[in-house]
C-alpha cells in the first residue's frame, strides 16, 4: 500500500505541474462547450421546438393586414421582429412581408399573392417548410373567421364548422422518447466525453517516455509490479475525468446562462449520471492504455490519440448530433463508445431516465473497458519479453 | 555472491545475445564489463537485475535465482531515470515509498542518499534543471536509497565534466569499500582500469578474456615501455623500432630486438635522454582489449 501511494503521489505530482495536459483536459472542452453551445442555440432550438426567428413587413398598413399580423404574432412557432435590412445579419432566417395589395388579395381580386415569404440561405428546407405551414395555418384560421364573421357566426363557430379542429386528436400525454436535447444538452456532456477520452494523449505519451527514458524499468528493479505501476498510473486520471465531469455540468448549469445561453438542468437523477461517467471514464483510461502498449514513441502517441479520438467524435455524435445524421450514418455511429457514453448522458439529462435507461449504455461501456484493457495488459506483457 | 552459470538468452525471432556465459563475483569485488556496441552488455544487466529471463543457464544471487525487483540489487542505467518535473526529494521520496519503507525511514534513507551524493543544497530543485553532472548524481542517488549488496551501473559516468566524473568515481569507490559489489559498464578504459578489480571483455554475447585485472595487466613479457626527459632523436628511434606514446613515452616490442632490454636503455641515455619511468611486463587494459577483439576478428 506504501508503494502505491508514493506512486500514485508522484503520478498525481507529475500530472499536476504538466500545464499543457491540464489546458487539453479541462480549458479545451469548456471552450467548446461555450461556443458550441451559444452557436447552435438556434438550429438546435428547432428541434427543441423553440421558435424560429424572422422578419415581418406590413406594405398594406390596413386593418385586416394588421389583424392578420396580429394573428401571426401569436403563433408559437415563429418569433417575428420589424428588423429592416438583409436577412441573417440579425439572426433573422426569413421575412414575412405582408403585400401592398393584402387586401386586394383578400377578397380574391386578382391573382396576386397578399403575403410573400423569403428565406435567408442558409436555412434548411425542414425550416422553410415549417414556416410556410405556420404561415398558412394563422391564414386559414383568418380567412375561416373572416368567412364565419360575414356569415354572422364568430371565430369559434369557424374553428368547428369550417377547420374542423377537433377532428385530428393530438396525443400530448405520452411523453417522446426520442426527445431532441437543446444545444446545452448535447454540446456539454459531448464535448464532456470527449474532453474525458483525450486523457489517452498526455496518459500514453507519459507511458512512452517512461519507457524510452528506462524509468519505467527502474522502477520495476524497485519491486514495483506491471499492476501497481499502471494502477497509479490511472488512479489521477481516474480523478481527473471525474473532475471534468462536474466542473463541465457546473459550466453548463451556471456559466451558461451568464453568457446568455439556456443552462443545463440539473434536476435529474444525479446517481446515474455519475455512474455513467465512471464508466465513460473507464472506457477512456483503457482506450489510453491499449494506446500507450502499442505506440512506441511520444510522436505516435499524440498523433494516434489524438486522431482516433477525432474520428470517434465525429462518428460518435459529439461534433454533428446522431440525430441529425442520415440512417447509413447513425448505424455507423451506434460502433462508437464515445456515442454510447452519449446516449447514457442524454437520457438522463434530456429524458429525465434513470438507472434501467443507462444500463445498456453503461454495460457497454464497461465491457469495451475490460476488453482493452486485457488487450492491454496482454501487449504490455508481450512488450516487456520482447524489450 | 552472484553466480552466471551457462546464460544464454536469445529475444524472439532474433539471434543469440548472451551465447553460454558463466562468470562469478564475490562481495565488494568491482567488475568492469567491457565489449563494443551490441557486444550484448546491456541485455546482461538486464540478465542480472531479472528484468530477463534466460533462455537457459542459471543466474544465482547469494544462492537464489535472481528475480526483478530483488531489494539486494540496485541498478544505475545509463540513462536519465528518473521525473525531470519533480524535485531531486520527490524523486528519491517516490523511489523510496516503492520499497515499502516507513515514511521516517524513508526520509533517513533519502537524506543519507543526498548527503552521500552532495545533492543537498539543490534537493528541492526540479531535476529538469539540473546540469548533466548533477543528473548523473541524482540517477545515482536512486540506486543508493536500495542500500544494495550489489550495484550494477550502466555507464554512469558518460557525458559529464572531469570534475563530476571525478566525484562520482570517488562516491562509487566509498560504496565499494562498504562491501558493495560492483559491476561497472563503460567505454573510458582508464575508468575502468582505475575502479574494477576483475574485468570481463564481452564480444558478441561471449566473454573472450575475463579474470583479475591486476593478473591479466601483468602477463605481458613482450614490450619495454620507457619515459624519457626529452625526444630522442629519429636515429635512434628506428635503429631500436621504438614507437611514440603521449607524453613522451616510447614502447618497444622485445620480440623485434636482438639486443637485450639492458643495451637498449643504455642507448638512449647515450642518445641524450633521461630514463624518468620505466613499465616492463605490464598490459594497458587498452592494449588487452583492442588485442583480444582482433584476435577474435582474425587480425595480427
Amino acid at each position: 500500500m506504501i508503494a502505491l501511494l508514493a506512486a500514485i503521489k508522484k503520478e498525481a505530482l507529475l500530472l499536476v505541474r504538466d500545464w499543457h495536459a491540464l489546458a487539453l483536459l479541462f480549458i479545451m472542452p469548456l471552450v467548446f462547450i461555450v461556443i458550441m453551445s451559444m452557436a447552435l442555440q438556434e438550429r438546435f432550438g428547432i428541434e427543441g421546438g423553440v421558435q424560429l426567428t424572422g422578419q415581418i413587413h406590413d406594405l398594406a398598413q390596413s386593418p385586416s393586414s394588421q389583424a392578420f399580423l396580429q394573428q401571426l404574432r401569436g403563433t408559437d412557432h415563429l418569433s417575428l421582429n420589424a428588423h429592416q435590412g438583409p436577412l441573417s445579419q440579425q439572426g433573422d432566417l426569413f421575412a414575412i412581408t405582408l403585400q401592398p395589395a393584402f387586401d386586394q388579395a383578400l377578397a380574391g381580386a386578382n391573382n396576386q399573392a397578399g403575403v410573400l415569404i423569403t428565406f435567408a440561405a442558409e436555412l434548411g428546407k425542414r425550416e422553410r417548410m415549417l414556416v410556410g405551414a405556420a404561415v398558412r395555418e394563422v391564414f386559414a384560421v383568418f380567412n375561416s373567421t373572416l368567412i364565419a364573421e360575414d356569415l354572422g357566426y364568430d371565430r369559434d363557430y369557424a374553428e368547428a364548422e369550417f377547420l374542423r379542429t377537433g377532428f385530428i386528436e393530438v396525443d400530448t400525454t405520452t411523453p417522446s422518447s426520442l426527445s431532441t436535447p437543446t444545444a446545452v444538452q448535447q454540446n456539454v456532456p459531448a464535448w464532456l466525453i470527449f474532453a474525458m477520452f483525450f486523457v489517452a494523449v498526455p496518459l500514453s505519451t507519459a507511458v512512452i517516455s517512461e519507457r524510452q527514458l528506462r524509468t519505467l524499468a527502474r522502477v520495476k528493479t524497485f519491486g514495483a509490479s506491471t499492476t501497481l505501476i499502471y494502477a497509479a498510473k490511472l488512479t489521477p486520471y481516474f480523478v481527473i475525468n471525474i473532475m471534468q465531469l462536474l466542473l463541465m455540468l457546473l459550466a453548463g448549469n451556471q456559466l451558461l446562462p451568464l453568457l446568455g445561453a439556456e443552462g443545463l438542468g440539473l434536476a435529474v437523477a444525479l446517481g446515474p449520471l455519475m455512474v455513467i461517467g465512471v464508466c465513460t471514464s473507464l472506457a477512456a483510461l483503457a482506450m489510453a492504455s491499449l494506446l500507450a502498449a502499442t505506440v512506441s514513441s511520444t510522436e505516435q502517441a499524440t498523433v494516434t490519440s489524438a486522431a482516433i479520438n477525432i474520428l470517434l467524435a465525429a462518428i460518435g455524435g459529439v461534433m454533428i448530433p446522431v440525430f441529425v445524421m442520415p440512417p447509413t450514418m447513425q448505424a455507423i455511429a451506434a460502433w462508437s463508445p464515445m456515442a454510447w457514453a452519449l446516449d447514457g448522458f442524454i437520457a438522463v439529462l434530456v429524458r429525465g431516465g434513470s438507472w434501467g435507461a443507462i444500463a445498456l449504455p453503461a454495460l457497454k461501456l464497461l465491457s469495451l473497458a475490460c476488453v482493452l484493457m486485457i488487450l492491454a495488459i496482454a501487449l504490455l506483457k508481450r512488450g516487456q519479453q520482447d524489450g | 555472491m552472484l553466480t552466471l552459470e551457462s546464460v544464454t538468452f536469445g529475444y524472439r525471432k532474433r539471434t543469440t545475445c548472451i551465447d553460454d556465459l558463466s562468470l562469478s563475483l564475490q562481495a565488494g569485488q568491482t567488475l568492469g564489463l567491457l565489449g563494443p556496441n551490441g557486444a550484448g552488455k546491456t541485455t546482461l544487466v538486464a540478465l542480472v537485475t531479472g528484468q530477463r529471463k534466460p533462455t537457459s543457464g542459471k543466474i544465482l544471487f547469494e544462492g537464489q535465482a535472481v528475480e526483478l525487483g530483488h531489494p539486494g540489487i540496485a541498478l544505475v542505467p545509463q540513462e536519465y531515470a528518473f521525473y525531470e518535473r519533480l524535485t531531486a526529494r520527490e524523486n528519491l521520496m517516490f523511489f523510496a515509498g516503492l520499497l515499502g519503507l516507513a515514511r521516517d525511514i524513508q526520509k533517513t534513507r533519502v537524506t543519507q542518499a543526498l548527503s552521500q551524493t552532495e545533492l543537498t543544497h539543490c534537493a528541492d530543485q526540479k531535476a529538469g534543471t539540473y546540469s548533466g553532472g548533477l543528473k548523473r548524481r541524482l540517477n545515482f542517488a536512486i540506486a543508493l536509497l536500495q542500500t544494495p549488496k550489489l550495484l550494477i551501473m550502466d555507464e554512469p559516468t558518460a557525458n559529464v565534466d572531469p570534475q563530476s566524473r571525478a566525484f562520482l568515481l570517488d562516491t562509487i569507490a566509498q560504496v565499494k569499500q562498504q562491501g558493495t559489489a560492483i559491476i561497472y559498464t563503460s567505454h573510458l578504459l582508464s575508468e575502468v582500469e582505475a575502479i574494477a578489480d576483475h574485468v570481463a571483455l564481452l564480444h558478441q554475447g561471449k566473454i573472450l578474456l575475463e579474470g583479475e585485472l591486476a593478473t591479466l595487466l601483468t602477463e605481458d613479457h613482450r614490450h619495454l615501455e620507457v619515459q624519457l626527459s626529452e625526444p630522442i632523436s629519429e636515429h635512434c628511434q628506428s635503429q631500436f623500432t621504438l614507437e611514440a606514446l603521449e607524453n613522451l613515452w616510447y614502447r618497444c616490442d622485445l620480440r623485434s630486438q636482438s639486443a637485450p632490454p639492458g643495451a637498449l636503455l643504455a642507448a638512449l641515455e647515450a642518445d641524450g635522454a633521461h630514463i624518468r619511468q620505466l613499465r616492463y611486463g605490464q598490459h594497458r587494459l587498452e592494449e588487452l582489449y583492442l588485442r583480444a577483439l582482433a584476435e577474435t576478428e582474425g587480425k595480427p
